[in-house]
């Protein structure tokens, strides 16, 4: 049982003592503690710290790129991290990168209320923030680039009742992981936009986590359920559930059927095109990634920079696909 | 005894190589090893330390609790939702512990008298606990919970700010230790989980002692709920998902043996701090985010073989 | 079959194996000719396991060479081992106990046909070796439903199914009732027959007179000499394993009749118990013994409270008695010594004081806390009452020589000071020197006034120890033999319900 404890007191030990030696060495100006602004001085080339919620769907992924390439245009050090799909370790990241010394942080939050700590942890180190993607229901930010999932939930309303017309009907709407902030927040914007339309009613909705498999185990539960012909339209909260969802109905032999995605990934402008789905709804990474960064660099420069820099949700039919480029 | 010594030593290399490795880097990591950063790192362990903490008590006494990020998720919300209603935070800490424990013994009850295998049983209430938890919040978070916010700072060691959570963190997991190592009921759990027919018929209430070790899980889990809402104020229906294997692969780096009847909690709060700095290391140092987990899962690899084959040797 | 100069099966010469540089082997020879039983005689720490494991090809030795038939042989790893034709069969049996007795045989060497088992070549195969060695037992059978001592001659089948010609037997009795081990000599003398070459170990000196042709010592390490078993007698053997005499006491006397009531049992059924009636004495031994599933081990489970009696009653002096857990029983003065140390006995994890002291905790508790300088205390006093040689306290329990584990579970017992005390097996695998000291312990314990309730099938320690010998068979009191009538013959003769 004690076998292995000499290295770990060892290590434990090393540690703690040079916490304690920190701690008591901090009163002389040299051990000032960091995570005051350090590159102040004009020559040290300017320093930027940016979480991502996750890096591992590609809609972050294009985002990471977009940073990145912007950041290298313009001469800006740049460190993008992965918030690793969780609030706590996003928030973790945030400090690490406060402690390593940055001059500013975008931060595309996971959740609005639960990144709130690590925004007041930035102000608390004079560090500006610039909210990417997702408004903070808290602390002070800087600037806010983007546009969020409840104006992409609304977008997808407005477009169904536009398509079915004022004679509505009943539709299924497919939402994400259950409980995590895009799926709240786009049915939020979802059901504000259903409420100026009455004539459009929810016969069933269903948890698919945002994924393809689930997507198509659920859509053939529901073909199931509901008589052909009495559902006249599928509302995916990504497009990642909305193409499995309109290629089971369409198996069972649906017509007519609208189906709206969210995102405006690849495969989803070829369906649009195609026809296989209605529509989905252009929500471009790259533009929001390039836009924060420019926004990092006026504040750099000292110009006055606007408090919400908005890139617009575009939905895409037909009409508009050939003109647009996909997300990712 | 010398020999003995360097054969002990020998066997365990590559931790050493590995602990020594990961301090040279520190040390050459810009800020890393300032209080501030230190500071942080030891409040950013607390709520997972204290998971593993408790994670311990489960490991030692032969069991595996799988529910603790569900258990945290569900008294999160069950305690915000008090809150809203005006319960005063003495109350609310009572009660977050309580209904952890609660649910912990769930766990225990079924393990120790239905004996269903540990792993299944806390799958089962992993997923019952977090569906509980949506229904309770009908799927909206409870945001904007005020009533920890004294948790929430800290007391000055020189200038730097140690966040009362690091405190709590650090207390919870002393008193672990002197429950695991100066108490009848620590004992009879080490024999519990190293041989539960021989500790029941050395005399040992072997049902109760399991029932008490995955009681102490979910305490445990309650207690991290309360730190977690002092600090993100927020109750969400996935807050906590996946906490177990991070309190879990603590344990593992800390070499606690999921066989059951061996381990300490010192090592398992060693393993999260190793872990939590291995991970501000990687961002500070700027090593690409990339390669993250594949780094964190060959360290957690490295001690749980070294681990392994070191107490194969021992028993030779 | 001395008289012809046979080349030995499997011979060993000048084998040599030290770990961490303490010798466990110097120079031994051994060798073991076709239709031979060879037995290997030692005190525990002698070096049998090493060289047993030598032969199996466990380890490989740092000196000497293997010759099998005459042949250099070098030995991989246990496979080859087998491959060559030596096969181990080890105290813990090795059988898969949900799979049937052909899938055991064949396992790893399934008769197949591409991808596929050819299942019904398997069990016409597997049931033309049970026929060959006489054995009526089913290939179709589980193995899980059969009894311990049927699993020991399914293991030996296996051991032929890959055509071993030598077979090395490590304690193969120890869990055996006598009627069983009966079975198991049948069996090996038809092997003889078959000019397998046998390589016996045990510590039942008995056994080795009774089937053994030739018999080797050894003493740390060394190789003492090699006899014919008839010309050796038990002492001489004893002598030679230990280099000097162990002085096997006489049986002590005791007062009996006129002592109270220990322990006692009316009417106890379970669903192997049938009506079993039984009482201890204070500072009587009684010995309570039979056929594996004969209900003598389920009776002490429900006298000390870890099984449970369907009805009967029992009474601890004079008060009415019925433990619901082994801690109920403890309070009330009652210990039990497990039999199975591995199993049921010892804690492998905890170190030497912590197993000792498992069952006295309480009196290292002060207030809430466990006072481990107490505790440790505790730990040395017993340690050293009980002679369990050591290298400290916090050396892990299964380091410790199987007798010194004994010992230490002993002490465990009798530190809680109990009035009535249960020995399951006391001396299981275990040396004959340490054997005897136990012994003497217990006889000091029942003269002190302990009720004692030897339950076990070792029937010399029963002629040895007790005062009165129960027999039980099929749940039911088949002999009640007193201090004149306990022998060898009269006990296994009402265990397998022959005349008595």
């Amino acid at each position: 049982m004690s076998h292995s404890w000499s290295i770990k007191y060892l290590f434990l030990s090393a540690w703690m003592t040079l916490f304690v030696m920190g701690c008591g060495g901090s009163t002389d100006p040299q051990g000032s503690p960091s995570g005051k602004m350090p590159g102040s001085s004009a020559t040290n080339p300017k320093r930027i710290g940016a979480v991502l919620p996750m890096f591992s769907h590609p809609f972050f992924i294009a985002q990471k790129a977009g940073l990145k390439a912007k950041a290298k245009e313009l001469g800006i050090a740049i460190d993008v991290r992965d918030g690793q799909d969780d609030d706590l370790k996003q928030i973790s990241q945030v400090e690490a990168l406060l402690n390593s010394g940055i001059d500013l942080l975008i931060l595309c939050p996971r959740d609005a209320d639960a990144l709130v700590p690590a925004v007041e942890a930035a102000n608390r180190a004079n560090v500006p923030v610039i909210a990417l993607n997702r408004l903070l229901n808290g602390g002070a930010v800087l600037c806010y680039v983007g546009a969020d999932d409840l104006q992409g939930g609304i977008v997808q309303g407005e477009t169904l009742a536009a398509a079915l017309g004022s004679q509505g009907g009943s539709i299924i709407y497919l939402q994400g992981t259950q409980g995590s902030s895009p799926q709240r927040n786009r049915r939020e914007g979802f059901l504000r936009s259903l409420n100026r339309h009455p004539e459009i009613k929810i016969a069933d909705d269903r948890f698919a986590a945002f994924q393809e498999d689930k997507a198509k185990a659920v859509m053939t539960d529901l073909v199931q359920a509901h008589p052909k012909g009495s559902i006249r339209a599928i509302v995916a909260q990504a497009d990642e559930m909305a193409l499995p969802a309109a290629e089971v109905a369409k198996a069972e032999g649906w017509k007519d059927l609208i189906v709206i995605g969210l995102n405006g990934n690849t495969a989803a402008f070829a369906a649009v095109e195609s026809g296989e789905i209605y529509a989905t709804v252009l929500q471009d990474p790259t533009e929001q990634a390039v836009r924060a960064v420019e926004t990092a660099d006026e504040y750099f420069r000292g110009i006055k920079v606007p408090s919400s820099v908005i890139t617009p949700l575009v939905a895409v039919t037909k009409e508009n696909v050939k003109k647009l480029k996909p997300a990712y | 005894m010398n020999r003995q010594m360097a054969q002990k030593l020998a066997a365990r290399l590559p931790q050493i190589l590995l602990a020594v490795v990961a301090l040279v880097l520190m040390a050459r990591t810009d800020r890393f090893f300032t209080p501030t950063t230190l500071g942080s790192i030891l409040k950013l362990a607390s709520i997972v330390g204290v998971l593993a903490a408790g994670q311990t008590f489960a490991l030692i006494g032969g069991g595996f609790d799988l529910s603790q990020g569900a258990a945290l998720g569900l008294v999160a919300a069950a305690t915000a939702w008090l809150s809203t209603q005006g319960v005063p935070a003495p109350a609310l800490v009572v009660f977050a512990l309580g209904l952890g424990a609660f649910l912990g013994s769930i766990n225990g009850v079924f393990v120790a008298t239905a004996r269903t295998n540990a792993f299944v049983t806390t799958l089962s209430t992993l997923l019952i606990f977090r569906g509980t938890t949506f229904a309770l919040l009908n799927g909206h978070p409870i945001a904007n919970v005020r009533v920890f916010r004294l948790l929430d700072e800290g007391l000055t060691l020189g200038t730097t700010l140690v966040a009362w959570r690091s405190v709590v963190f650090l207390s919870f997991v002393g008193i672990a230790w002197v429950i695991l190592r100066r108490t009848v009921f620590g004992q009879h759990l080490y024999a519990t989980g190293g041989n539960a027919e021989a500790a029941r018929l050395a005399g040992i209430r072997t049902s109760y002692v399991k029932v008490a070790s995955f009681a102490l899980s979910g305490m445990s889990a309650g207690l991290a709920a309360v730190l977690l809402l002092s600090w993100v104020r927020l109750a969400k229906p996935d807050t906590g998902t996946g906490y177990e294997l991070d309190a879990i692969a603590a344990c593992v780096v800390g070499g606690v043996s999921l066989q059951g009847g061996a381990g300490s909690v010192i090592g398992a709060a060693f393993g999260c701090l190793l872990l939590q700095s291995l991970g501000t290391l990687i961002t500070m140092s700027r090593f690409p985010d990339e390669y993250r987990n594949l780094v964190t899962g060959a360290v957690i690899l490295t001690f749980a073989a070294t681990d392994a084959l070191a107490r194969r040797s021992d028993r030779r | 079959m001395t008289s012809v100069r046979l080349l030995p099966r499997v011979a060993l010469h000048e084998i040599s194996k030290a770990f961490a540089g303490a010798p466990a082997l110097r120079g031994v020879d051994f060798d073991v000719l076709p239709g031979e039983i060879h037995a290997l005689c030692g005190e525990n720490g002698a070096g049998k396991s090493t060289l047993m494991n030598v032969l199996g090809g466990v380890i490989r030795p740092d000196h000497g060479k293997i010759e099998i038939d005459g042949r250099d042989v070098i030995f991989r790893g246990p496979a080859d081992a087998l491959e060559q034709g030596v096969a181990v069969i080890h105290q813990e049996l090795s059988l898969v106990p949900c799979l049937t007795v052909a899938e055991n045989l064949y396992l790893g060497h399934e008769p197949r046909l591409g991808p596929w088992i050819r299942r019904n070549v398997m069990f016409r195969k597997a049931d033309a070796i049970l026929e060959r060695l006489g054995f009526k037992v089913s290939s179709r059978a589980k193995v899980a439903n059969l009894p311990i001592g049927t699993r020991q001659l399914v293991e030996i089948a296996k051991a032929l199914s890959w055509a071993a010609k030598v077979l090395v037997l490590d304690e193969p009795t120890a869990a055996l009732s006598r009627a069983e081990v009966e079975r198991l000599f049948e069996a090996l003398a038809d092997l003889k027959k078959q000019h397998i070459a046998i390589v016996y170990i045990s510590h039942h000196l008995d056994e080795v007179n009774e089937i053994a042709d030739r018999v080797t010592v050894l003493r740390d390490g060394r190789r003492v000499g090699t006899w014919l078993a008839r010309d050796l007698g038990t002492d001489r053997l004893i002598q030679q394993m230990l280099g000097q005499e162990v002085a096997i006491a006489e049986k002590s006397m005791r007062p009996q009749e006129e002592s109270s009531i220990c322990w006692r049992v009316t009417e106890a059924r379970t669903d192997t118990l049938n009506g079993v009636d039984l009482s201890v004495r204070t500072g009587e031994i009684v010995g309570l013994t039979g056929l594996a599933g004969a209900g003598h081990e389920q009776l002490a489970s429900c006298a000390f409270g870890s099984e449970h009696l369907t009805s009967g009653r029992m009474g601890l002096l004079g008060e009415p008695y019925q433990p619901n857990h082994p801690r109920h029983a403890i309070t009330r003065g009652v210990a039990s010594v497990p039999g199975d140390r591995r199993r049921s006995g010892l804690i492998p994890t905890l170190d030497i004081a912590d197993n000792l002291t498992l069952s006295i905790l309480d009196q290292a508790q002060r207030r809430f806390f466990l006072d481990r300088t107490a505790m440790r205390t505790l730990a040395k006093r017993w340690c050293d009452t009980f002679e369990v040689a050591r290298k400290s306290l916090t050396q892990g329990i299964l380091t410790l020589s199987g007798g010194n584990q004994q010992k230490v579970l002993m002490a465990r017992w009798v530190a809680t000071s109990p009035k009535f005390l249960i020995l399951n097996d006391p001396t299981r695998g275990i040396d004959v020197k340490t054997r005897e000291s136990i012994h003497q312990r217990v006889e000091a314990l029942a003269e002190a006034g302990l009720g004692v309730l030897l339950v076990t099938s070792d029937t010399q320690e029963l002629v040895r120890l007790a005062d009165r010998v129960v027999v039980l068979r099929e749940g039911r009191v088949a002999a009640e033999l007193g201090r004149l009538g306990i022998s060898e013959e009269t006990i296994v003769a009402a265990m397998i319900g022959a005349g008595a």
